[in-house]
């Protein structure tokens, strides 16, 4: 199959300029400026149903149209903080096919009619974000980034912001307060950042795969994208697998026909030491686990945006980590929990205080100093958080305890009536 | 105290943006780069450049988790023991890691050379245990063989 | 104005309105944390989450209705944080449902999972937000494991002033909000992030602010304490006395918080007219002066060259006989007073009706030091910002131009107060000094004029004025008797010329001329640089009064004059002539008396000196016979044949007449020290002895008779200044717990005087035509050979009497210093720190120097108020060298 997205894999050097021009890089960006209007761009965005790939699956070309017309500066800043556990697919993209990123930024910003985009890159990929400025650097030399692009009016110039080390930065405003120089904290919604973004202008933020996909819609056109997938989750999508499988990586597929089955046995080559499956995380440590011991079905889910909400968790971004039998779920979930506490900015009350909460309790009965009133605690303080949280960090936060007290109550259980981890002994 | 070479480069950093506070976040990376931590008065040389208060770059300086403000060892080493590392073994080659060491997560060798932290998720699960030196050279699908490279390595560096 | 439905009950509220306000205004109490009305909304806290709904539309985009034809309300499926949601027409708000109940206990639970539980010692307990919201809407035990609490510093002096607990401390960032937003110093800040998230400061000095101690007030829980008042009382052990504060005009309302006749500690009392709902540190922390050990308790009389107690009998015998029998042999004119400007207006009337009326000597004056002339008396009498004008909500139809001033060290919460006007409101401000303040941050338009050029910068603006005929015609055709004429005198002086003059260029004259002159409302704020300027250039005066005049900027709300005096009652005392030339309601006198320096230098045989300390403040020579009168043994004091203890502030009742004309009443707080006794007591004694016959009960019918004599002052009575002055506070334990946030903080608005405030001639009579005239400005200033032109401003920590007695502040209190330009530093060799030789004529002063880029090059500054810079006078040319 060809790829769409990891075309490295199949494009040797795609990384490389020239390589990327002769195999029609940036001909989709002449064709949007050359022979389409912004709206017309947006509208092809639009038809061709693409959604972010941040996690919450929002359409992108509506995105871009809730820009208030004729307020300017307007901005687009790219979100390239991968940071949720078991998400390495942008970094790839970044690294080994930098210029289709570059070419999706220059459509959007010409969509959107912004002559700035900001990629905000998380502080731990340098490589990723020296190769993004090279690629700026390539594609300024040959006059698709800067002044006068393609003999026009139109300019643009692109920033590779690096972060610091801190996953909230993911969440959009967050992001937006670090670009602008402060702490990395969520800003209350509304206003939304298209109407009071960056620096206070209307401001598109988009994922890095989200955009990667554009230089194809409007290379192909949107019908050809939209047949793509499902009717409602269109297009390519790269499954980030990690964990216990024999081989972890990216692979791409398309919404709505690669399931677990498929990723985790045939593309992963299954559960290392032929150990049996126990648990899946489909969206890192955000979403609920979910476990083909408890109910098999879930491994030929057909994956799409909405398609796991009847086994009570989520697609997300997509980043599968695998959990073999001999994991304890407790220990899993002290681990997520230990990232959201060292994460969470501390801006609102219930996660600041949540999630140290829960990791203590956590904590506790791992190390068999728990009682069975401190299992219902668990589930009452993260159910307590719910709904009550800034931004999406704390309720995420909820997920790794809420999901696998469900599916594993009697595991947590064991640890409170031995004393301890059972997979310690 | 800054070069001028760095005062230079924060300057042209600044007229990069609208606004040049956001050359705040680069400005201490630089910062980092050459004097290898962020002592209190590259702090307050930060914040004459900017034109901002000293508490309000010390925010910024200790929200962030690559910044030091405290003083490190010649090298870093960031691990991860998130749980896709975890699950492939992390814990326990930090463990090791300590011993071979001779010092804690959190701490730095006894001769300056080596501190190591604990990190979360540094988006290299496919190829998990990884870890990053120096906040710019990855390393990963760790081993024991491979810490005992590149502690020998670091050290003799 | 959006109708919207709360807990069932209608309200109509303006757009923009938030949700936690709308609440109030329907009388639904919304709990609070981190919203604070003054602060831009965060969100953070989550305590205030309440339901929110909107008119559920169908299809056809109609709002669909039930049974009984109301809208259909369609819930947000979660709830909403009442304090960053705006309403919207036909929203409906929950506040009273399981939900909300559900969430509020969840919050109040996650806020007492590492809270310490140290209440008893806590000095917020019993009137601390957390605890009531915690005993309103909390649950009852916790079930945070008490092992797993989170451990943080105690103890953090965050400064000489305020301590930090960051156990106790809930993040709410409203101190950070404070500082950055409301005090303009952004020096508090959070480090880490997550749990660890804390407050922290890292500017030299820590905290280094002059408004920290509102972060007091303002944080909801016992993180942020007082130094000062820390561990020495409860707050429910105070009584709480409505009062006015001593130090600068701004006149800040406060409440002194009294226990076992002491001051504890002295916190805001809410006038959104004068200081909303802050003080300065200043104000709050420098009260120790009023129960200080060294304070005077019992009459002094010199014997043997000694001073000893004395009954009040015979001090004022001593006294009276003294003044009668040297009236007698030289005549009235070889006495003299000085009624001090920190006096309250009952002993500042009394005193000069003893000169004028008893003693019948011109010879009065209530200003020491430099300052000696009573600069902008008339000014503000013809001109003085209209009544109602309300410095901290002018708006974008208002211009500021505030020229010579440096209202962070004058009066600095009206500095915080302009800045709010023009980050809020839109207030526009031109700033023009000789050098740069922390008010022109926010300017509009920041001038730089050459010290000694601020006349000609003036006169510059009004030339450009009358060039663009931007000229108010109206006002000139019925109030102004020669424009026509005062143009054409004009003529030799265009605006190029005043831009040489003025060291200001042609582009910023013009563009700050238009600015004035084409607002709908505009005021001209002076202070201590301009008034100084003034006295050694009339062209000062002339070219405020014809700016306002010109552009009609006088006589009505936001129009006008304001200017900034040194102290309490500065305006009192030119408002009851204690001046040579001016009388009563400061009118201009035929004779005139002696002046400060010649009354301080021996020119009569006896003088009273009542609240101030002319020897402290320069060249004194001590008359045959000398009085004071005043709360510590000062300078003048200790030359005195006889000294007169009298009560501080907080030992009386009386009113301050505030830099804005506002007359306000302040009571009495504690019993009075020892034999003290009022100054207008004290007054009325020696006047009796002298054969007046006056017969004073208390310093409220002294009042009344000012009211009768004094126009400015008519229909003022205590009944009137004191119309509804409550305590803002709730009693510790009582009232809607609730309510407490923002009511400990807030105050309750309506029920607190704001003062009466006497309205200028061009306010009061509309039938006063006005005269235009101007002066040659003088340009450079004295001493012309020096290389270095020298700035003098005050600083707000002073080496004063008051200040000086409270030793929690002295860290506060710089040495004098020299301030100089970092490229003059650089050149004369000068760094940081090292002593600098400062030469005027034969006078030479030594000082470090403090090298920064406030002052522009080619110009130095000296503190006036820190001693040894005190004889220099603004715009002195001057030589400076490495010592």
């Amino acid at each position: 199959m060809e790829h769409l997205i990891l075309r490295d894999l199949d494009i040797q050097n795609i990384k490389n300029i020239a390589v990327y021009e002769e195999h029609g890089g940036y001909q989709a960006f002449r064709k949007a400026v050359k022979e389409m209007t912004p709206d017309q761009v947006t509208d092809a965005v639009k038809q061709s149903g693409l959604r972010g790939r941040g996690g919450a699956g929002f359409p992108a070309g509506v995105k871009w149209s809730f820009l208030p017309k004729g307020v300017f500066p307007r901005y687009l800043v790219v979100n390239a903080d991968e940071s949720e556990p078991g998400t390495f697919k942008d970094r790839q993209m970044m690294e080994r096919n930098p210029h289709q990123l570059i070419e999706g930024i220059a459509i959007a910003s010409y969509a959107i009619q912004c002559n700035q985009a900001f990629i905000y890159i998380r502080g731990e990929f340098p490589y990723a974000a020296e190769c993004l400025e090279q690629a700026i650097a390539d594609a300024e030399s040959r006059g698709y980034v800067g002044k006068n692009i393609f003999g026009t009016d139109y300019h643009l110039q692109i920033v590779v912001h690096r972060g610091a080390g801190a996953y909230i930065c993911g969440e959009e405003t967050a992001l937006l307060e670090s670009i602008e120089g402060k702490l990395g904290q969520p800003r209350v919604k509304p206003p939304f950042p298209a109407a009071v973004g960056l620096y206070n202008k209307p401001t598109v933020i988009n994922n890095v795969e989200t955009l990667i996909n554009v230089p194809l819609i409007i290379e192909r056109g949107a019908q050809w994208y939209a047949s793509l997938g499902t009717p409602k989750s269109t297009g390519p999508k790269v499954f980030c697998l990690s964990g216990h499988v024999n081989r972890p990586g990216n692979y791409e597929g398309e919404f709505g026909k690669m399931t677990f089955r498929e990723l985790i046995y045939d593309l992963g080559g299954g559960i290392r030491n032929g150990k049996k499956l126990k648990g899946i995380l489909p969206a890192g440590a955000s979403g609920p686990m979910v476990s083909p011991l408890v109910n098999e079905a879930v491994l030929d889910v057909k994956l799409d945006f909405e398609s796991l909400a009847p086994f009570g968790s989520l697609l997300g971004s997509a980043s599968v980590i695998v959990l073999d039998e001999d994991t304890c779920v407790v220990w899993a979930a002290k681990k997520m929990l230990h990232f959201f506490k060292n994460e969470s900015c501390g801006k609102c009350t219930p996660c600041r205080e949540g999630t140290y909460w829960l990791w203590r309790l956590l904590e506790r009965i791992d190390a068999g100093e728990g009682t069975m009133a401190d299992i219902d605690l668990l589930t009452s303080v993260a159910t307590q958080m719910q709904g009550r949280t800034l931004c999406p960090l704390g309720e995420f936060a909820t997920s790794p305890v809420l999901g696998t007290v469900k599916l594993f109550r009697e595991e947590y259980e064991r640890h409170v009536k031995e004393r301890g981890c059972w997979a310690k002994k | 105290m800054l070069s001028e070479n760095a005062k230079t480069q924060i300057a042209k950093l600044m007229a990069q943006y609208p606004d040049p506070r956001s050359a705040v976040m680069p400005a201490l990376h630089l910062a980092q780069r050459e004097v290898g931590w962020l002592p209190d008065d590259v702090i307050q040389e930060i914040a004459d450049l900017v034109g901002l208060a000293k508490t309000e770059i010390n925010g910024v300086a200790t929200f962030y988790a690559m910044y030091a403000r405290e003083q490190p060892g010649t090298h870093t080493i960031l691990f991860c023991t998130d749980l896709p590392c975890a699950l492939r073994g992390a814990d326990k080659l930090l463990e090791q890691l300590e011993h071979r060491l001779g010092c804690q997560a959190g701490h730095t060798t006894a001769d300056g050379k080596i501190t190591l932290k604990e990190a979360e998720c540094l988006g290299g699960c496919d190829h998990a245990p990884v870890l990053l030196i120096d906040g710019n050279e990855h390393q990963q699908d760790m081993t024991l063989e491979k810490l005992d490279e590149m502690i020998e390595r670091l050290k003799n560096a | 104005m959006p109708n919207v439905i709360i807990d069932n009950k209608p309200v109509s509220v303006p757009n923009g309105t938030l949700v936690v306000e709308a609440a109030k205004q329907a009388g639904v109490d919304i709990p609070v944390f981190c919203y604070h009305p003054k602060l831009q909304p965060v969100g953070m806290c989550r305590m205030c989450l309440v339901e929110v709904g909107t008119p559920k539309r169908g299809k056809d985009g109609q709002i669909e209705t039930d049974a009984n034809g109301k809208p259909v309300i369609a819930w947000m499926p979660k709830p909403q944080a009442a304090c960053t949601t705006v309403v919207s027409e036909g929203m409906a708000v929950r506040t009273d449902t399981a939900q909300v109940a559900d969430a509020r206990r969840a919050i109040v639970e996650f806020l007492l999972t590492s809270h310490p539980l140290d209440c008893p010692i806590c000095d917020k307990g019993g009137e601390c937000p957390l605890q009531n919201l915690t005993m309103a809407y909390g649950p009852g035990t916790s079930r945070f494991p008490v092992e797993s609490k989170f451990h943080n510093e105690k103890r953090v002096p965050l400064g000489d002033l305020i301590m930090l607990d960051r156990e106790r401390c809930i993040q709410c960032s409203r101190c950070v909000r404070f500082q950055s937003e409301i005090a303009d110093d952004p020096v508090l800040g959070f480090q880490a992030r997550g749990r660890g998230l804390e407050i922290t400061t890292l500017s030299d000095p820590p905290f280094d602010s002059k408004f920290s101690g509102n972060t007091i007030d303002i944080c909801p829980v016992g993180a942020l304490t007082s130094r000062d008042f820390r561990l020495s009382a409860r707050t429910w052990e105070l009584r709480d006395y409505p009062s006015v504060c001593a130090h600068c005009s701004v006149g800040c309302n406060l409440l002194i918080g009294e226990r076992d006749h002491a001051i504890k500690r002295i916190v805001p009392r809410e006038n959104e007219a004068v200081n909303e709902i802050w003080l300065c540190d200043k104000g709050r922390f420098a009260h120790h002066f009023a129960t200080a050990p060294g304070r005077l308790t019992q009459p002094l009389i010199r014997r043997n060259g000694k001073l000893e107690t004395a009954s009040w009998n015979e001090a004022l015998d001593l006294v009276a006989s003294k003044f009668a029998e040297i009236k007698k042999q030289n005549g009235a004119h070889a006495l003299g007073g000085f009624g001090g400007d920190r006096a309250a207006n009952e002993d500042l009337y009394l005193f000069q009706k003893l000169f004028r009326h008893v003693i019948e000597s011109p010879n009065l004056e209530h200003r020491v030091g430099w300052s000696a002339t009573n600069v902008g008396a008339d000014l503000v009498r013809l001109y003085g910002a209209g009544v109602g004008t309300n410095l901290g909500s002018l708006d974008k139809n208002v211009t500021v131009l505030v020229i010579g001033a440096d209202p962070e060290e004058e009066q600095p919460v009206l500095r915080l107060r302009l800045t709010r006007s023009a980050k809020n409101f839109g207030a526009q401000l031109i700033v023009a000094n000789g050098r740069v303040t922390k008010l022109a941050k926010h300017a509009k338009q920041a001038v730089i004029y050459r010290h000694g050029g601020e006349a000609a910068f003036l006169l510059g603006m009004t030339r450009a004025i009358l060039d663009e005929h931007l000229e108010n015609q109206e006002f000139a055709a019925t109030r102004i008797t020669n424009l026509s004429a005062f143009a054409k005198s004009l003529e030799a002086y265009s605006v190029e010329k005043c831009a040489e003059l003025s060291g200001v260029s042609v582009e910023a004259i013009r563009g700050a001329a238009r600015a004035f002159a084409q607002a709908p409302n505009g005021l001209i704020v002076y202070g201590r640089e301009a008034m100084f300027a003034q006295q050694s250039d009339l062209a000062v005066a002339s070219g405020i009064a014809t700016l306002l005049l010109i552009t009609g900027h006088v006589g009505r709300a936001n129009n006008g004059l304001v200017a900034l005096y040194p102290h309490n009652n500065s305006t009192g005392a030119l408002d009851f002539g204690l001046m040579p030339d001016h009388g009563l309601g400061r009118a201009q006198l035929g004779v005139k008396g002696l002046a400060a320096r010649e009354l301080a230098t021996g020119k009569v045989r006896a003088l009273y000196v009542m609240a101030c300390d002319p020897a402290a403040d320069g060249a004194f020579v001590k008359p045959e016979f000398l009085v004071a009168q005043d709360l510590f043994l000062t300078d003048t004091a200790q030359l005195a044949d006889v000294v007169l203890p009298a009560q501080a502030f907080a030992e009386r009742e009386g009113t301050f007449t505030n830099t804005e004309r506002r007359v306000q009443l302040f009571r009495a707080a504690l019993k009075p020290m020892g034999e003290t006794k009022p100054d207008w007591w004290i007054i009325a004694e020696i006047s009796k002895r002298l054969g007046s016959g006056w017969n004073y009960g208390s310093a409220r019918e002294i009042m009344d008779e000012i009211a009768a004599k004094v126009p400015l002052y008519a229909g003022m009575n205590y009944a009137t200044l004191a119309e509804n002055v409550q305590l803002p506070r709730p009693r510790a334990g009582q009232g809607n717990a609730s309510h407490a946030p923002t009511e400990i903080a807030m105050g309750d608005l309506e029920n607190i005087s704001s003062g009466k405030t006497w309205a200028s001639v061009a306010e009061s009579d509309a039938s006063v035509k006005f005269e235009l005239m101007w002066n040659e400005p003088k340009g450079q200033g004295a001493g012309a050979r020096g290389q270095y032109t020298l700035a003098v401003a005050r600083v707000i920590y002073d080496r004063g009497t008051l200040v000086s007695q409270t030793p929690i502040v002295q860290p506060r209190v710089p040495a004098l210093y020299l301030e100089i330009n970092s490229q003059d530093a650089q050149a004369l060799g000068i760094v940081r720190g090292a002593r600098v030789r400062v030469t005027f004529e034969a006078r030479v002063i030594e000082a470090p120097a403090n090298v920064d880029g406030r002052v522009p090059p080619g110009v130095v500054l000296m503190p006036q108020n820190l001693g040894g810079a005190l004889a220099l006078p603004l715009g002195a040319r001057v030589e400076i060298e490495k010592v």
